[in-house]
């Protein structure tokens, strides 16, 4: 490689490897979140400076394979084979070996310069496990370096790696592993026939990777081949040899593959790794083994999840009131005055400090301080590996509404607010899982729903209620979840999923990722809150407030049964769920809610509330993930469902209240 | 000997052939693998050897082409009434009475290339059919070695992917309740898969 000033590294390797955490180190707080061109595969870049080289990094989603039945792995592997990065970093578990060569083995025969970063070198020595680096270097024919991540080491053995590429002190040697005989003979036979007949496609990707993939019968590369001229006589042959292989090992082609490329991983693990001493993991061991026990991990589950709540609305109350204290009690009131003094009209003085600035205070005073505890007990039971237990035990009842345990995850983060819920669909595996998970995340009651049940029916009617409507929306989203699975045309997914080892987590990853998170709510939910509020501000001013409550009167009065100013509440709460009690109080004039609303009233104004239209942050995330139309569609699902059930509750209701 | 007991027992003795290859197997280990009387033994043979099932060259027992075929049969017929499509009610009451069968993939979701697939599988198990059964049926802590996986073309892949191939030797850690996902230990690390997958994985048991 000649000496270039500017480097574009990826970082590829299995899930949960620690990838994002060598990213971070490589590149400190400076990540960006970006999209793939049209795909909602997210992909996080980074620059990092050193010694006069830029290096631009890029974090590729965590994957065990290249092949093309997931968005993931096909965009990963277009990535790394077209737009060739200069250099990839394979970050590998070093305790969990075998499985992460499986993917360097995939990555060699894309003939990618590839350097490995032995990552969790220290966890590996807790497990027993001891790996010879010089040896797995030369066996793969590949730079390695030990890294434990985490704590920072080998990062800059890592960083110099890099370097000593861009100089050209160290040459990478392009060399795949040879398969077993029978199977290395064909892709030899192939390659060559490909080099000759189809010399375009065999210049966009390496020939032997071609060959390998035509004898896969990988679907995507089969059908670029079919179009192409020659391509029928180069599948002819490849079919032929498809067949052969099959006849000799008795299995499809690619799963006799995929054994040959695990027969190296496995040659090349005995190979570098020794196990020098018992395992020191019994405490892991035990707690792996009580919480995801097939009668006692259900009472852990709903207890971690208790005290996750209860952690949340006691350091969120705790945190509003002080906020509020300060917003309200000093900065706002002063700000007006200033307003005042400046000689600012009225008009001006309101949309200012209740459009502008209410949107921001609303913002930090009642959604941060829910939404950041959050993601630190989120971040906790991710790092630890405690959700993966989760979702192992609630798969049974996830498959009744068609997803699987993994579903579960994107579900308890809603009870936390729909927008992170909507993101982490991400990790269901097809475009119909994450359909159906989106539709049914936003239903569940997020913490500002939270804010308008309690504050409403459970104050002023009865705390049973309030445990009625949650219950009743948890039979709503395994209804409405299973009427989507029959409807979403597909077939349903199963759970394969690694169950990660227990571990101690770092509280500096922890806070760094509640800390990135809480930005990304920031950009996405803020922007939308002002100019919602800025909105109202304005209409309200010009008197359409009125307006529209007698138009929506017709719904809201004769159907719901609620008094007509309940309109504007319910209407504005677009914008954020707690709103609609917030402006409830404004519009009625009095917080007592019981002089102005009978009990059905509350209850179907908290039922409406809780599931029309998600907030407009949320429907942002959708947008965002879904697209239009499918974002219109659970808009509109929502809307009516709300309306309808509210019309129901009210008669039903009515004959008991 | 009943007509149905015998039917069932060429198969059997068909297995038998199969894997031992060309090892000579005396009439008596046979009848003591198959546990059945020496008797039943012979008859049987002499009925396959009649219908060219397979060749006796100098006591050397090889199986022949027609004698695959109903092999193939006898091992796909056990899979699909076993585990793919076990039959309840009438419906077992029909398939025993009045012989309705059907071993119509397609039903079960399998393309043309899919069955081909399969039956490639079939031919590639090591052992007798009869010793063959889902991972959901392995007990929790015993050892089983992968033989093959049945379904389409892109869960195959994901499973052969995160190391589920042929031939991988695992231990079966824990059962979820009723029917939840099993948690299976393989290649050093362990893996959930939900039942609906586990229950078309097929292994054969091994005391560990």
């Amino acid at each position: 490689m000649e000496n270039k000033k500017s480097l574009r590294i990826a970082l590829a390797g299995n899930a949960n490897v620690g990838k994002s955490v060598v990213f971070n180190q490589l590149t400190g707080l400076n990540q960006v979140t970006g999209n793939w061109p049209g795909k909602t595969v997210e992909r996080a870049e980074g620059t990092l400076y050193y010694e006069g080289y830029t290096f631009n990094v890029l974090d590729l989603p965590g994957i065990y394979s290249l092949s093309a039945y997931s968005l993931e792995e096909v965009v990963s592997r277009d990535y790394i084979a077209i737009d060739r990065p200069d250099i990839i970093i394979n970050v590998i578990d070093a305790s969990n070996l075998e499985r992460n060569l499986y993917f360097t083995v995939q990555l060699l025969e894309l003939e990618a310069p590839v350097i490995m970063a032995c990552n969790q070198m220290d966890f590996c020595s807790k497990k027993g496990i001891c790996i010879d680096l010089e040896k797995l270097s030369t066996s793969l024919n590949i730079p390695v370096v030990g890294t434990t991540a985490i704590s920072g080491i080998g990062i800059s053995e890592l960083i110099s790696e890099v370097v000593s590429i861009a100089q050209g002190k160290t040459k990478i040697i392009l060399k795949p592993p040879e398969y077993g005989v029978e199977i290395e003979k064909r892709i030899q036979n192939l390659k060559e026939k490909i080099q000759s007949n189809l010399p375009d496609l065999a210049e966009l990707y390496p020939p032997r990777w071609l060959s390998i993939k035509l004898l896969e019968k990988d679907p995507i590369i089969v059908e670029k081949v079919q179009k192409l001229d020659n391509g029928n006589t180069v599948l002819e042959l490849a079919n032929k040899h498809v067949k052969e292989i099959e006849e000799i090992h008795g299995h499809i082609s690619s799963v006799a593959i995929a054994a040959e490329r695990y027969n190296i991983a496995n040659r090349i693990a005995q190979k570098v790794q020794e196990f020098v001493k018992e395992p020191r993991l019994t405490f892991e061991e035990k707690l792996d083994t009580l919480t995801s026990h097939r009668i006692f991990g259900y009472p852990i589950l709903i207890a971690i999840m208790a005290i996750m709540f209860a952690i949340v609305f006691v350091v969120g109350d705790f945190l509003i009131v002080v906020l509020e204290g300060i917003f309200y009690g000093a900065l706002l009131p002063n700000l007006e005055t200033f307003l005042i003094d400046a000689g600012l009209p009225p008009p001006i003085i309101s949309i200012i400090s209740r459009g502008i600035l209410g949107g921001i205070v609303a913002g930090i005073t009642i959604a941060l301080p829910y939404i950041i505890p959050f993601y630190i007990i989120l971040a906790f039971l991710e790092d630890t590996g405690y959700l993966p237990r989760a979702a192992f035990l609630m798969d049974n009842i996830m498959h009744k509404m068609g997803l699987h345990g993994k579903a579960f995850i994107p579900l308890i983060l809603g009870y936390g607010c729909s927008v992170p819920a909507c993101i982490g669909c991400r990790i269901m595996e097809t475009d119909r899982e994450r359909l159906i998970a989106g539709f049914v995340v936003v239903l569940i009651p997020c913490a500002a729903r939270t804010v308008v049940i309690l504050g409403l029916v459970a104050r002023f009617v009865g705390f049973g209620w309030a445990m009625g409507l949650y219950l009743f929306n948890l039979i709503l989203i395994f209804v409405l979840g299973r009427i989507a699975f029959k409807t979403v045309p597909g077939e349903p997914m199963g759970l394969i999923m690694e169950m990660p080892t227990y571990k101690r987590p770092s509280l500096k990853v922890m806070l760094i990722k509640t800390w990135n998170r809480s930005k990304d709510f920031v950009y996405i939910a803020f922007p939308l809150m002002v100019a919602g509020s800025l909105v109202i501000e304005v209409l309200r001013l010009a008197g359409f407030l009125e307006i529209i409550g007698m138009v929506m009167s017709p719904i809201f009065v004769s159907w719901l049964g609620l008094p007509d100013f309940s309109a504007i509440p319910l209407v504005f709460g677009i914008l954020r769920k707690e709103l609609t009690l917030i402006l409830l109080a404004d519009v009625a004039g009095t917080t007592n809610f019981a002089l102005v609303l009978t009990p059905v009233q509350m209850i179907v104004f908290a039922l409406v509330s809780m599931i029309y239209i998600p907030c407009i942050a949320t429907i942002g995330a959708l947008l965002r993930e879904y697209g239009g139309k499918r974002t219109a569609i659970i808009i509109i699902a929502d809307i009516a469902l709300a309306i309808i059930l509210g019309g129901v509750a009210f008669r039903l209701l009515s004959l008991f209240l | 000997m009943s007509i149905r007991k015998f039917e069932e027992l060429i198969p059997c003795f068909l297995e038998l052939i199969n894997i031992n290859g060309a090892k000579k197997l005396s009439i008596q280990e046979m009848a003591d693998e198959l546990g059945v009387p020496l008797s039943d033994i012979e008859t049987v043979m002499s009925v396959a050897q009649a219908n060219e099932l397979f060749t006796n060259d100098q006591d050397v027992l090889k199986i022949t082409e027609k004698g695959k075929e109903a092999l193939r049969i006898h091992r796909e017929k056990y899979v699909h009434d076993r585990f793919i499509h076990r039959k309840r009610g009438i419906h077992r009451f029909l398939a025993k009475h009045k012989g309705k069968n059907s071993l119509d993939w397609h039903k079960h979701g399998l393309n043309n290339s899919n069955i081909s697939n399969f039956y490639q599988n079939l031919e590639g198990i090591e052992g007798r059919i009869e010793e063959i059964i889902p991972l959901t049926q392995l007990r929790v802590g015993e050892k089983g070695i992968v033989q093959f996986m049945f379904g389409g073309r892109g869960k195959v892949q994901r499973l052969a992917d995160m190391g589920l191939t042929p031939g991988a030797e695992i231990i079966l850690n824990k059962k979820a309740l009723l029917r939840g996902p099993i948690e299976i230990y393989i290649r050093n690390s362990c893996l959930a898969i939900g039942f609906g997958i586990a229950k078309r994985i097929f292994v054969k048991p091994i005391d560990s």
